[in-house]
């Protein structure tokens, strides 16, 4: 295609070029001849002064024009120049006439009839159906007219010839050029073509980075492809780790569920169907809890850009409280300490959420009646804010691994979740462009989170 | 036959239980590492079935420590983990079979079966002692073409008897076996049991060997 395309604006270049050529020529020959037309007359004109032509003359003075036909053989210019004359010169006429309208001499070349109108200048007419440009001026002393004519076709046949001798040097040269532009284009977009080859194999479970040298024009090219396959290969690997994560944490209480169900078919006694139905309902439970939290978390392994505003941060806690359990809203104490005037940015239903998960597993991780205090300050300029509560006896926490997906503590097993809120509330905060930590002082878990400002 | 079955998910953990018991298996429970690592020590297992899982650490420690004190009970690992690497490293850490989560519980069996048969270097699921058969696919028990019932606790102690035939198993080790870590420990439920299984069978089938426990005699006269 390429080639087609340059191929057709170079043939195009070399017809404008003709053109202009052409016209070109025409006009400068037309220049020339026509000054040459009036030489002749003024040549003539001379002459006849000098040999005081007589214009008693009954008959005209022929002047001898030889008779050399065109056969359309190419000549040179050696063999076209003969010792009678050159065959052009029947395209070169004149007349010299009285002003009685007696022709007193002519080129033999020429009609009788008079070559041009009697105006002094000059004319195009037709004679046997040819285009003549003529020059015709008057002697007003001796009282004659003179008329030079040139036919026109002799212009444009010339005109022609030297637009055709420019032009075919550059026909003779498209071949070559045709062949130089197809290597030119053939080398110019072989990185293109390697680049191209290198996409097609690269396997979409591969997606490593193309690494092949290319012109400075394609490197930003390359750099982007690049970065798409390197997001892409992080994408499909977060894909593949969530599809593994979530298949490992679901077939645990599916287990449950299958096994649970055998035993409910061979059970002998209503206390086994009864603990059988009991095991597969909180698998259930679990299942369903389960499901949807692995969705949530889905959701925003995939966010981008927040929608943030400011907003309160003592209304994003009391919004987030009115939505714990009330079971564990009434199991601990809350103190809230936090300056009513405190603001933060953030998309207020995420961020409540993700304190509500926090304030939920704060009573949750608490003894009974015990006291979860919230309090939040600014430091350096980055807003704190705290959350303490009290482990019960029996209860453990594992402060490196919390916030990894789907990790609980064995000691708390019994509790229900599955280990992903905390994992969905740090990304949320992460999108928050905050921080979340945990600190254990004695039996006091401290729960921070950094906003950044 | 007791299996060790170490799951920290208590309601699968009691659903195994509950369905291999149904199956005349002994199944005492522990849930971490570092438990069955005590009690495959101090007690007598045909198998453990294993959670890969275990909230004190992958329990891949858990086959190499058994297998570095050379103890070569079966281990059947029950788990979600699919991944080929981790399978691999299970097996070859000592682990005799791969079962993924969710399995029913019959195929769970069968391998159990198997892995005890090739620990006991058996071809069959058809024990023989004279005139004593049992087979353990169908958990039946037949003496002299006859079928006898026999309650889950007898068939438990005769397997085990017929399993190890010629050698003397411990008063300790049949009780564990017969009412296991949680069960009743009257002092005389095994002399009840063992009376039972002589009255059902032949008398001079299992002998008892004072002060140490009881022993299936290969070779009686009828």
């Amino acid at each position: 295609m390429i080639l087609l395309g340059v191929n057709s604006v170079v043939l195009l270049l070399m017809v404008i070029t003709g053109f202009i050529t052409y016209s070109s020529t025409h006009h400068e020959l037309d220049e020339l001849f026509d000054a040459q037309l009036t030489q002749y007359a003024r040549l003539l004109d001379q002459l006849l002064i000098q040999n005081s032509l007589s214009l008693d003359h009954t008959d005209p003075l022929i002047v001898y024009v030889p008779q050399i036909a065109e056969d359309g053989i190419e000549r040179t210019s050696a063999e076209e120049r003969r010792p009678e004359g050159h065959k052009y010169e029947n395209k070169v006429a004149f007349q010299v006439w009285s002003t009685d309208g007696k022709l007193l001499m002519k080129s033999a070349n020429a009609s009788d009839r008079e070559l041009a109108p009697r105006t002094s200048g000059y004319h195009e007419v037709f004679h046997d159906n040819r285009r003549w440009i003529c020059y015709s001026t008057y002697n007003r002393e001796h009282g004659y007219w003179i008329f030079t004519g040139q036919r026109e076709d002799v212009r444009g046949e010339l005109s022609f010839y030297l637009a055709l001798d420019q032009l075919i040097p550059l026909s003779i040269a498209l071949l070559p050029i045709t062949i130089l532009i197809w290597i030119a284009v053939y080398w110019g977009i072989k990185p293109i073509r390697d680049l191209s080859k290198e996409l097609a194999t690269t396997k979409p479970s591969m997606l490593t980075p193309i690494d092949i040298t290319l012109p400075v024009e394609l490197r930003p090219f390359q750099i982007a492809i690049n970065q798409l396959l390197k997001d892409l290969k992080s994408y499909l690997v977060k894909e593949k780790r969530f599809i593994a994560d979530a298949s490992h944490e679901l077939r645990t209480p599916l287990s449950i569920l299958l096994v649970h169900a055998d035993n409910i078919k061979k059970s002998t006694s209503k206390e086994e169907t009864d603990a059988a139905a009991n095991a597969i309902l909180i698998s259930t439970k679990r299942l369903s809890h389960l499901v949807s939290q692995l969705m949530e978390t889905e959701k925003l392994e995939h966010s981008g850009q927040l929608k943030l505003t400011s907003l309160k941060l003592i209304s994003l806690i009391e919004e987030s409280l009115a939505l714990v359990d009330v079971g564990l809203l009434d199991k601990v104490e809350w103190d809230l300490d936090i300056d009513p005037s405190l603001e933060l940015r953030a998309e207020p239903g995420l961020l409540v959420a993700a304190l509500r998960n926090l304030l939920d597993n704060a009573a949750k991780y608490a003894k009974v009646q015990s006291h979860v205090r919230i309090t939040a300050h600014v430091v350096e300029n980055k807003l704190v804010l705290t959350i303490c509560n009290e482990l019960p006896e029996g209860i453990d926490v594992d402060l490196e691994r919390m916030g990894e997906r789907f990790y609980r503590h064995q000691s708390n097993q019994h509790i229900s979740g599955a280990g992903l809120g905390i994992s969905i509330t740090t990304k949320i905060l992460e999108l928050h462009n905050a921080e979340l930590s945990y600190s254990l002082e004695s039996r006091l878990v401290i729960t921070t989170v950094i906003f950044s400002a | 036959m007791r299996i060790l079955l170490v799951e920290d998910d208590l309601l699968l953990a009691q659903g195994l239980s509950t369905a291999l018991t149904r199956m005349n298996y002994r199944v005492e429970l522990c849930t971490t590492g570092k438990q069955a690592i005590q009690a495959a020590s101090e007690s007598q297992f045909e198998l453990m079935i294993l959670d890969l899982g275990l909230p004190d650490g992958l329990a891949l420690n858990v086959i190499k420590s058994l297998r570095s004190l050379k103890h070569g009970i079966p281990i059947l690992i029950l788990t979600a983990w699919d991944h080929l690497e981790t399978k691999i490293e299970a097996l070859n850490a000592g682990a005799d079979d791969y079962v993924l989560k969710p399995c029913d519980i019959r195929e769970i069996e069968a391998r159990l079966r198997v892995l005890v048969r090739r620990h006991q270097q058996r071809q069959l699921d058809q024990l023989q002692c004279a005139d004593l058969t049992m087979d353990l696919t169908v958990h039946e028990c037949r003496y002299q073409d006859r079928l006898i019932y026999l309650t889950t606790r007898e068939f438990l102690l005769l397997k085990e008897f017929m399993l190890h035939q010629g050698k003397i198993l411990s008063r300790q080790h049949l009780e564990e076996l017969s009412n296991g870590w949680t069960g009743e420990t009257e002092s005389n439920s095994i002399e009840v049991h063992i009376h039972n299984l002589r009255k059902k069978t032949k008398p001079e089938c299992i002998k008892t060997i004072r002060g140490i426990g009881y022993m299936m005699v290969n070779q009686y006269e009828d």
